[in-house]
């Protein structure tokens, strides 16, 4: 496969190229959150007041990963479901962040609010955790640590692949991909 | 009376959770390999690669095969002639859970309460199903069942006159709605019949069969036919990039039920399917 090399964080010039089912090769610090830790953080943001992170053309990756082994730094880190995190969006790309990464489709609610801000959606394999946390060469945690996995870390990836699952163009894979290869009338 | 230590148990559960978060079953590895011959989107093909890869790198046991460790669900078959000495046998399988979350790194993925969360560190307490059968066996059927797909089920309340049409729409449509992000390909699960509780937990045995196994009862096995034909048509495919992969098996399990109802009850499984079955 293909991809296109991306240094994070993002050059918002080199993310307008891209294209649905496009694979992405990721190097560079990612912000992680989920459920608990984005709540937090929309409630701050919500409130006028200052994140934990700068989220200014980062990419924030919903994951919750396992405790690393020994001399590793991180255990499995693949993607969690996106749409659980739809009701932060809002508050999240009006923050800066260029690019939101998880698995499985988002409403067209979401998808709309990013193409207004100019963020694109990546899609990584769920249930792809090993070989994700096999590509993270370091790992802090930022903020929340007492939600354990559910708290905000910055991994450093190396060669991380994902898919381009909403483009600046407006276009969305889950609804373009699953099209061409729908049959009847179901 | 056969006699079986509660710690034998505890061993049992925390060995089969060591090992199914580290590694593939092997059907599952042999049915994702033949998903990766059959699909026709490229997209799709690469993605079933990657869980390949991934299968292999888990496999070495620094990573286990999926973040989401999930929560354990445990069916126990306990023959009624057998006698467990010197524990708890609840308590026994919490034990291993508590074990193999300890020594095999799992996520902490069991929130304390659904409102207030927090999380209980150790992830107990696992689900746990008691089923007491004839004999002097006792049989563990022990799953890492995962937190996406398993948000992606639903139950309805049908009417009887909605007959098999209506369960294969209802089963469809859930499959439509959620399916892209429960991981598949997906393993589903059916539950027919019973009553409001009973329908899920059937659904859920259902996912202990052997994939790939059709019902006994030919009424099912051609609902699972058609289901898994009209389900792969859907095109969502691996990932829910698209492609005509999206299920790998359709098991459905039915018993008896009121006159005025016809529940269906549909339980997603995400392709890791991490199970394993255990005799004592």
């Amino acid at each position: 496969m293909s991809a296109v090399w991306l240094s994070l964080p993002l050059d918002r010039k080199a993310l307008k190229d891209l294209t649905i089912g496009q694979w992405v090769n990721l190097s560079g610090p990612v912000y992680t959150g989920r459920d608990m830790a984005l709540s937090r953080v929309n409630d701050l943001l919500l409130d006028g007041k200052t994140p934990p992170m700068d989220l200014r053309g980062q990419l924030l990756y919903f994951v919750g990963p396992t405790p690393p082994a020994p001399g590793e730094a991180i255990g499995a880190a693949g993607p969690t479901t996106s749409r659980r995190m739809e009701r932060f969006l809002p508050a999240l790309v009006q923050a800066g962040v260029a690019a939101v990464m998880g698995k499985g489709p988002l409403s067209k609610g979401a998808v709309s609010e990013l193409i207004r801000h100019g963020v694109i959606y990546l899609s990584a394999a769920g249930g792809a955790g090993a070989y994700y946390g096999s590509r993270v060469k370091g790992s802090t945690v930022v903020a929340y640590e007492e939600l354990g996995p559910e708290a905000i870390y910055c991994l450093n990836v190396d060669n991380f692949p994902a898919v381009v699952a909403v483009d600046l163009k407006g276009d969305d894979l889950f609804e373009e991909g699953p099209k061409a290869y729908r049959k009847g009338n179901d | 009376m056969r006699e079986i230590e509660a710690s034998e148990i505890t061993a049992a559960v925390a060995s089969a959770l060591k090992q199914i978060n580290y590694h593939i079953d092997p059907e599952m590895q042999r049915q994702l390999e033949a998903a990766k011959e059959r699909e026709s989107s490229p997209l799709g093909r690469q993605a079933i690669e990657l869980l390949l890869e991934n299968a292999q790198h888990a496999s070495a046991g620094f990573h286990p095969l999926c973040q989401d460790t999930g929560l354990s669900v445990v069916q126990v078959e306990l023959g009624q002639d057998v006698h467990i000495q010197n524990g708890d046998v609840s308590e026994a399988i919490q034990a291993g859970v508590r074990q193999a979350t300890q020594e095999a790194r799992l996520r902490h993925s069991v929130s304390v309460h659904p409102i207030t969360r927090g999380n209980t560190g150790d992830n107990t307490p696992a689900i746990i199903h008691f089923n007491i059968v004839p004999g002097k066996g006792l049989k563990l059927i022990v799953m890492a069942k995962g937190g996406g797909c398993e948000n992606a089920s639903a139950l309805c309340m049908l009417p009887p006159a909605a007959g098999q049409a209506g369960i294969a729409e209802f089963v469809v449509q859930t499959i439509q709605a959620n399916g892209a992000s429960a991981c598949p390909p997906l393993i589903i699960g059916v539950g027919l019949g019973g009553n409001f509780e009973t329908a899920p937990a059937l659904a859920k045995r259902a996912l202990f069969r052997p994939v790939g196994t059709p019902s006994a009862d030919p009424v099912l096995a051609e609902l699972e036919k058609q289901l898994l034909e009209r389900i792969n048509h859907l095109g969502i495919g691996p990932q829910g990039w698209g492609g005509t992969v999206t299920a790998l098996s359709v098991a459905v399990e039915a018993m008896p039920c009121h006159i005025a109802s016809m529940p269906v009850a549909v339980n997603l499984e995400c392709h890791s399917h991490r199970m394993l079955e255990v005799k004592l």
